[in-house]
C-alpha cells in the first residue's frame, strides 16, 4: 500500500472538489456551447458576428491566462462595483473560467452537429406541420447527439484536467491538494504519482461511460454496409 | 350592404367543396431570378394532377411552394376553404402550419427520420400536431403500415430498408396526418429501377381510394395512367394543361413536344 503519511483525507477532498468543478463546468458549458451554436446558425447577424468573436477570443488564447484575467479581472470588477476589496471565491471562479473556456469549444462541436442532421430530415419534420421546438426536440437534438458526442467527449477529457490549471488562484482541487502534500513530505514522486493514477482512473471511467452513451446515440445507424 | 341569399351561399359552398386547391398567380423568385412566373391552376377533390417539365422548369420549386417549404414571394392559395395571401408577405407560423397540416409530401429522399423506427416516424406528427391519443395514433400507424404493405417492418430502423420500403414508410407517414392533399415530389426519383414498381403501385391505390394528389414525376407512362390531368411547365409557367391522351397524343406546344420527344428517345436508347 502507499504510504500517504496522513495526507489521504486531504487528496480525496481535493479529487471530490475536481470533480465538482469539472461536473458543474461540463453542464453549463455544455449550455453555452448550445447557445453558441444557436447564434452561430442564426439568422441575425449581429448574434453570428457575436458568437464568432467569442470563439476566436477564447480558443485563441491560453486556458491559464484566460484564468487568471477571469480571476484578477472578476475581482477588480466585484470590487469597483461593490466600493470595497472582494475577493473571488475560487470554486466559482474555476467554474466560471473552465464553463467559458469548454463552451467555446463545444460551440464548434454542435455548430457542426446540427450542420451534419440531413436537411431533408428537418424540412419533413417542418412539412409534417411540426413546429420548430419540436422540431428540435424529435428530429434535431437526438440526432446531433450522434454527431456531437466524440467531440463533446473530447472536451470533457480536456476539462477534466483543466481544473489543475485552477489551483493558481487558490482553489483546493486535487492538483493543488497533491502540491501540498508534496511540499510538506518531500515525497513529490509518490504524490505526484497517486494524483496522475487518480486523473487516469476519472478519464477511464468516461470514457467508458462515452462509449455507452455513443451507443445509444447511434441506435438505428446501419452498422455494417 | 348586399348580403348575398342562400342560394349564392349553397352554390358558393358546393363549389367550394368540391375544390380541393386553388392556386392564383404563385410567383417565386430566389434573388433577381424568377423560378416560378406566375402558376395558376386549381384541384378538384379527387383529382390526380401530375405535373411535368425539364429540369430548371420550376415544378419541384412549386411544389414546396404550396406548403411553404420556400416562401412564395406573391400569390394567393386556397385548401380546404384556408386562405393564405403570399402577397402579405410574412404569413404566421401558426397558418402556416395550418396550412401543412392540410397537405401531405412525399420527397424525393424519402426523409425518413433515421433515429426513429419505422412506426415512431408515424407517430410523432399526429400526436405533437393534430393532438391525437398515442394509442390511437399507433393502432392508426399500424393500419397505415399494412396498407402499404410493410406491416412487419413496424420496428425496423430506416437504414435497414431498401429505398422502396422507405419511400413507402413515407407515404404512410404523411398518410398518417389525414391531409386533404397528397404532394409528391419526385418519389421515384432516387429508387433503383427494380424499386420504382412497389413505390407506383401504392401511389396507383391511393388514386383508386379518390384521394386528391399533385405528382411531380418523370414517369411518363405512370402519369398517363395515374392522372385525370397534367400540367406541363416550362421556365416557371403552365406551358399545357389537360387531359393525359390529350395532352400526349397531341401535345399543342412546341415546347411539350420537344420535351416527350427527347423522353421518348431516352427511353428507346
Amino acid at each position: 500500500m502507499i504510504e500517504l503519511q496522513g495526507f489521504g483525507d486531504q487528496i480525496a477532498a481535493g479529487a471530490i472538489t475536481t470533480l465538482r468543478v469539472a461536473a458543474t463546468s461540463l453542464v453549463l458549458g455544455i449550455g453555452v456551447g448550445l447557445c453558441g451554436a444557436m447564434a452561430k446558425l442564426s439568422r441575425f447577424h449581429a448574434l453570428r458576428r457575436l458568437a464568432d468573436v467569442y470563439t476566436t477570443i477564447i480558443r485563441g488564447v491560453p486556458e491559464l491566462l484566460i484564468i487568471l484575467i477571469l480571476y484578477f479581472g472578476g475581482t477588480v470588477a466585484m470590487t469597483a462595483a461593490f466600493g470595497r476589496y472582494v475577493e473571488i471565491d475560487a470554486f466559482a471562479a474555476g467554474v466560471f473560467a473552465l464553463t467559458i473556456v469548454f463552451g467555446a469549444y463545444a460551440t464548434e462541436v454542435f455548430r457542426a452537429a446540427i450542420r451534419a442532421v440531413p436537411a431533408g430530415q428537418i424540412e419533413a419534420a417542418h412539412a409534417l406541420g411540426l413546429s420548430k421546438v419540436h422540431t428540435w426536440r424529435l428530429v434535431i437534438f437526438p440526432q446531433m447527439w450522434r454527431y456531437a458526442l466524440p467531440g463533446i467527449g473530447n472536451l470533457w477529457l480536456t476539462l477534466l484536467k483543466d481544473t489543475a490549471l485552477i489551483s493558481v488562484v487558490g482553489l483546493e482541487d486535487l492538483m493543488r491538494k497533491t502540491g501540498v502534500a508534496a511540499g510538506a513530505t518531500h515525497d513529490p514522486l509518490t504524490f505526484y504519482t497517486v494524483a496522475a493514477g487518480l486523473y487516469l482512473f476519472f478519464t477511464s471511467v468516461s470514457l467508458a461511460g462515452l462509449t455507452l452513451l455513443e451507443r445509444r446515440a447511434n441506435r438505428g445507424v446501419r452498422v455494417a454496409d | 350592404m348586399n348580403l348575398p341569399s342562400n342560394d349564392d351561399h349553397a352554390r358558393d359552398n358546393a363549389a367550394e367543396q368540391r375544390t380541393a386547391l386553388r392556386v392564383v398567380e404563385l410567383k417565386k423568385r430566389f434573388g433577381p431570378l424568377e423560378v416560378i412566373k406566375g402558376v395558376s391552376f386549381t384541384a378538384k377533390r379527387g383529382d390526380v394532377i401530375s405535373i411535368l417539365g425539364s429540369s430548371g422548369s420550376g415544378k419541384s420549386t412549386l411544389l414546396r411552394c404550396l406548403n411553404f417549404l420556400e416562401e412564395p414571394s406573391e400569390g394567393e392559395i386556397w385548401v380546404g376553404g384556408r386562405h393564405i395571401n403570399a402577397r402579405s408577405g410574412i404569413v404566421a407560423q401558426r397558418e402556416i402550419n395550418a396550412l401543412r397540416c392540410k397537405l401531405g409530401m412525399v420527397f424525393q429522399g424519402f426523409n425518413l427520420w433515421s433515429h426513429m423506427t419505422v412506426l415512431e416516424n408515424m407517430v410523432e406528427a399526429p400526436i405533437h400536431v393534430r393532438g391525437i391519443a398515442k394509442a390511437e395514433a399507433w393502432k392508426r400507424a399500424e393500419e397505415l403500415l399494412s396498407k402499404v404493405g410493410l406491416a412487419d417492418k413496424r420496428h425496423a430502423y430506416p437504414a435497414h430498408l431498401s429505398g422502396g420500403q422507405q419511400q413507402r414508410v413515407a407515404i404512410a407517414r404523411a398518410l398518417a396526418m389525414e391531409p386533404e392533399i397528397l404532394l409528391f415530389d419526385e418519389p421515384t426519383s432516387a429508387l433503383d429501377p427494380e424499386l420504382v414498381g412497389e413505390v407506383l403501385k401504392v401511389i396507383r391505390s391511393l388514386a383508386d381510394e379518390g384521394r386528391t394528389m399533385l405528382i411531380v414525376t418523370h414517369e411518363l407512362g405512370f402519369a398517363r395512367q395515374v392522372s385525370n390531368r397534367i400540367v406541363f411547365l416550362h421556365q416557371g409557367r403552365v406551358e399545357e394543361e389537360g387531359a393525359p391522351e390529350a395532352v400526349f397524343r397531341n401535345p399543342a406546344s412546341f415546347r411539350l413536344k420537344q420535351f416527350l420527344s427527347a423522353q421518348a428517345t431516352e427511353l428507346h436508347q
